[in-house]
């Protein structure tokens, strides 16, 4: 595989313009949530969408796929999906008389991981496992996944019936939640009038290719985040294991999710170094998943994602180092 | 663009303050030499602001630079003209009170002494600033009309009926070559008119500009005595008037100058009178003196309430003598004669105030209208001693002999009254024991007075007065030296003949209800036969002695003096010589200066922290930060919303906000300060400063002008920290 020049940062601004444009044909009303969802594939990064069926969270992840003319399997997790479905199995070949690896679901560009928690906690880590490692180990061979690769799972909320809840440590792994949430009213009925005309993700064209985005990744990479961020980054998940409201705060890993998705923002607004209101407008999506808020904040209805506003309220924006 | 600042604004308004000074023409001697020397501290203020004009410095730095130089030039000028320099403040000080004293002292025009010429740059130091500071500084080009034509005020003030109109021309010609320089300012103003604070700014301006004017005319009007002089009196010339020093001394010998007429004089009710010029109401051991007088040109009618008295209209022929004073019958009521003539209420003295005055008398005509006070016998001795005068008509003269007091109460003995205690006085004086003599007491003692009384008893009318007054005070009754002539001699025609061996002096005492009331106790005169004890009388000293005061004395016009002249201030109404010290002049003007620092410090420690900011030597880091709290500092001086959030996202909201220079500006700034915080490699600081400065000018010119100035002299970043 030739791998093109890294783009300017420039080039990946534009990059990602294009593959949210083409998104936003198919996804009606939901520009932010289509942002992230490129934001965490340039921060190769995975996605957890959290919502009830059928508001979009399929079609977001294909229409991903499709716009980056990427490979795009899906996997849905039901309670008899095995760990080997996912990543993949060797089955004996009669002909060659050798072992073959036939690559499970988790082998593609983009992995649309369907309703993960209604899967078995054994599927779940193998799935886990394969994102947070980009590789598969199987009969003691080392599979890599294919670059980009990005998860973008979806999960019902847990008060639905027949679901497994991801447990803290594996909802740690995800870089970001979003939920999708019901379209406007006038954007619902717009996507009822554009589907009269027939599949519409069939209309999603590629605007650009796997290796790009990986060479965008690339790019992405040299983005330069200066010390006095590291340190609120830091200031930021630390006051979350601080907060009252809170009985987890977030992981280290949090930390680095957080800092790459901030380097994808600045990115994409053309720096190449990270300003303090990059990482404020992502740690909402980043932190608010990996938090428990306590049981009266439960009882109060205090939202997570109000909890981390309040706390980035209480962190003090960096001047210098 | 609201208003342009044309480089050569500095220099027309140098030229136009030039230009101002023409007026002072009719009060100094030597114009050219003012205006040549000011040309160094004008030059100053137009070379400055035309250099850093071109520089595109900031104006309150251009303005402050040349407010240092301009002052620095002035000192460096003061120093070069002061005589001696024992430390430089102290000599200036000595220079301003030279020139303050005379400018009181003297008359228009004015030597051109170093003092004067001092407070002349000094004049033209600060029109120069008031001009920079309204034009360049307030941008209200307007307003400096008022400095402009502060000199041709002062000259009006002063010099009244004979300014020449033509002096005006400069002052407009300057007015106009300044509103002219500002170019544009018509289109902008006219667009911003339809603005109500617009017109605020432009009312409190005006205020602010009017009371400077106002206050800079008070400042000189206390150095400058005007006295009751308005512009509207038609009273001819004014300005300050020397009076000759009529102190009589007591220990010389009187010398009569051959007898010559002074003046014929013929009274409505054909009766002679005694003729008044002034009251000396200082009364020492060596003599008696004036006090300053403040001069009236009104009201003689109203000054004195004992109006009891006999109504007697005087007409008088003055012969060719000079005097200040014009004679009158007590107490005058008014007066019709030529040329400018002032009366000083205490001693009801009429005193010239004309150009040529010690020259208004000669040969005039006039008629006075006096009442003059008649009272009986009775009545003055039922009469108590007056109060409330001036401290100094009670004062008894220093080194009096003790044996005085112990005489004083042996003559008045158990006189109930002060009326009483006076007649008493009177009597003892016009005894046999007292002789009258040209000889002064023997002078073996300074005292004559003491001498007088207990020794020689011997002496002319000036020592009788003295005696009197001196006795009289005593006894806690005020008393004065009355200077004038007795009634001379009738004429066949009617009329009274008064020549130069006339002239006399006698007491006045203050008595409860009937004002001042003449004595004689001078044994050769007769005085009021009502109250002068007909039986005490001597005959009358041949050769009829008619005494004359020393030669010092000059209410006579036949004794020049010879003596150096000290002044009458009329403006200062009390002995205290305030004027002629210059100390509170000074004071005044190191006060103002005071009061201009004060009201300048905020401006001044913005300025600073300005520079500090902006300095070129700091590090790039710390030059971003710098930068960016200067730049945070301008919104909150002219109360901008100040976006939270880190430099360049801040930058850009604050940017939809201003004019689009100051938007290019403050993004540029923006993303300079943001790269030096986060990004790898930061950011060459170079243009910050400049940058700043664009940002500042687009600021000032977006804001009303009431913001401007407030930004500039109230800057609220000094008080105000909403981090």
């Amino acid at each position: 595989m030739n791998q093109p020049a890294t783009p300017s940062l420039y080039e990946v601004s534009q990059l990602a313009t294009r593959i949210a444009a083409e998104m936003a044909r198919v996804i009606e009303g939901k520009p932010h949530q289509i942002r992230m969802a490129v934001i965490v594939l340039l921060a190769e990064g995975h996605l957890l969408i959290e919502d009830v069926p059928g508001v979009g969270k399929t079609v977001l992840a294909k229409s991903l796929g499709r716009a980056i003319a990427g490979d795009v399997k899906r996997i849905q997790f039901t309670p008899d999906l095995l760990p080997s479905d996912v990543t993949g199995v060797s089955v004996f070949n009669q002909s060659t008389r050798e072992f073959e690896f036939k690559p499970g679901g988790i082998f593609a560009h983009i992995v649309l991981g369907d309703e993960i928690n209604r899967a078995s906690p054994k599927t779940q880590s193998a799935l886990l496992e394969a994102m947070a490692e980009s590789q598969v180990s199987a009969d003691g061979k080392t599979y890599h996944l294919r670059q980009p690769f990005m998860v973008i799972a979806t999960q019902n909320p847990i008060e639905m019936e027949g679901t497994y809840p991801l447990p803290e440590a594996q909802r740690d792994r995800f870089m970001a939640r979003i939920t999708m949430g019901y379209p406007a009213r006038r954007s619902e009925v717009a996507m009822l009038a554009s589907h009269a005309g027939g599949d519409q993700l069939m209309s999603v064209s590629a605007v650009t290719d796997a290796a790009s985005v990986a060479a965008a990744i690339r790019a992405v990479r040299g983005v330069f985040v200066a010390p006095v961020i590291n340190d609120y980054i830091v200031s930021i998940v630390e006051a979350t294991r601080q907060h009252p409201d809170l009985r987890l705060g977030a992981s280290p890993r949090a930390s680095l999710h957080l800092m790459r998705a901030a380097r994808v923002e600045a990115a994409l607004a053309g720096r190449d170094y990270v300003i303090p209101e990059d990482v404020r407008t992502l740690a909402p999506e980043v932190l608010s998943h990996r938090v428990l808020p306590t049981v009266e904040a439960q009882v109060a209805r205090r939202d997570p994602a109000e909890i981390i506003t309040s706390v980035l309220a209480s962190v003090p924006t960096p001047a210098r180092g | 663009m609201r208003f342009s600042y044309h480089p050569l604004s500095s220099v027309i308004v140098a030229a136009a303050v030039w230009l101002g000074l023409l007026p002072l023409a009719p009060l100094v001697q030597d114009l050219p030499q003012v205006l040549t020397r000011s040309l160094f501290i004008l030059g100053t203020s137009a070379v400055i602001g035309f250099v850093l004009a071109l520089l595109r410095a900031p104006r309150a730095i251009t303005l402050l630079t040349q407010l240092i130089a301009i002052l620095a030039v002035l000192v460096w000028r003061g120093l070069a003209l002061a005589p001696e320099a024992d430390g430089a403040v102290e000599s200036l000080r000595f220079l301003s009170a030279d020139g303050v004293e005379l400018i009181q002292t003297g008359a228009p025009p004015l030597p051109m002494e170093p003092g004067v010429l001092w407070l002349c740059l000094v004049l033209a130091a600060v029109l120069v600033i008031v001009v920079e500071l309204l034009v360049n500084g307030l941008e209200q080009p307007a307003w400096s009309i008022a400095p402009l034509a502060l000199t041709y005020g002062i000259s009006a003030l002063i010099i009244s009926t004979d300014l020449e109109w033509w002096l005006l021309a400069p002052v407009i010609l300057g007015y106009v070559a300044v509103l002219l320089s500002v170019t544009g300012a018509g289109e902008a103003a006219g667009k911003a008119s339809r603005a109500g604070s617009y017109h605020l700014s432009r009312s409190l301006v005006g205020l602010g500009g009017g009371a400077a004017a106002l206050a800079l005319a008070l400042l000189v009007a206390l150095i400058v005595p005007l006295g009751d002089k308005q512009p509207w009196n038609d009273g001819g010339a004014d300005g300050p008037i020397q009076l000759s020093d009529p102190t009589v001394r007591l220990d010389q010998d009187l010398r009569r100058p051959t007898d010559s007429p002074v003046l014929t004089y013929r009274t409505s009710t054909g009766e002679p009178a005694y003729l008044r010029t002034v009251a000396l109401p200082k009364l020492t051991s060596a003599g008696a003196g004036l006090l300053p007088m403040s001069l009236n040109r009104s009201g003689l009618d109203r000054a004195y309430p004992h109006r009891e008295g006999e109504r007697v209209d005087v007409e008088i022929q003055m012969a060719a003598v000079p005097s200040e004073y014009l004679p009158a019958p007590f107490a005058p009521a008014s007066w019709d004669a030529d040329g400018a003539w002032s009366f000083d209420p205490d001693t009801l003295a009429i005193v010239a105030s004309g150009d040529n005055r010690t020259q208004q008398t000669v040969n005039l005509g006039y008629r006075i209208s006096s009442n003059i006070p008649e009272p009986s016998r009775e009545e003055i001795q039922e009469a108590q001693a007056g109060s409330g005068l001036n401290a100094v008509t009670r004062e008894v003269p220093d080194g009096l002999a003790p044996e005085v007091g112990t005489l004083t109460r042996a003559v008045v003995g158990d006189a109930a009254t002060a009326g009483e205690k006076a007649l008493r006085i009177q009597q003892f004086l016009r005894s046999a024991e007292f002789n009258y003599s040209l000889q002064a007491p023997s002078s073996s003692s300074s005292d004559a007075i003491s001498n007088f009384l207990l020794a020689d008893r011997s002496g002319y009318c000036i020592h009788f007065a003295s005696a009197m007054i001196a006795m009289a005070r005593i006894e806690g009754i005020d008393a004065r030296m009355a200077i004038g002539f007795v009634p001379g001699e009738q004429q066949a025609d009617g009329t009274y003949a008064v020549t130069s061996h006339d002239a006399h002096a006698w007491p006045e005492l203050y008595l409860d209800g009937l004002g001042w009331v003449a004595f004689e106790p001078t044994p050769a005169y007769s005085g009021n036969p009502e109250y002068v004890d007909p039986s005490a009388m001597q005959p009358e000293a041949s050769p009829s002695p008619t005494p004359e005061p020393t030669t010092t004395a000059v209410p006579t016009p036949a004794a020049p003096t010879a003596q150096p002249t000290p002044t009458v201030q009329p403006t200062a109404p009390t002995e205290g010589t305030e004027g002629t010290d210059g100390g509170p002049a000074a004071g005044w003007l190191l006060g103002v200066l005071g009061v201009l620092l004060l009201l300048a410090l905020p401006a001044l420690v913005r300025l600073g922290l300005r520079y500090a900011r902006l300095w070129p030597g700091q590090e790039a880091e710390q030059a971003a930060d710098a930068a960016w709290a200067e730049v945070r500092a301008l919104f909150v001086d002219y109360g901008l919303a100040w976006p939270e959030g880190s430099p360049g996202p801040v930058g850009q909201a604050a940017a939809e906000e201003l004019p689009p220079q100051g938007a290019a500006a403050l993004t540029a700034i923006s993303s300079t300060v943001e790269r030096s915080r986060f990004a790898r490699d930061g950011a060459a600081p170079t243009e910050l400063a400049a940058q700043v400065g664009a940002l500042r000018t687009a600021l000032a010119r977006a804001a009303a002008s009431s913001t401007r100035v407030k930004a500039v002299f109230l800057p609220a970043s000094l008080w105000r920290r909403d981090q």
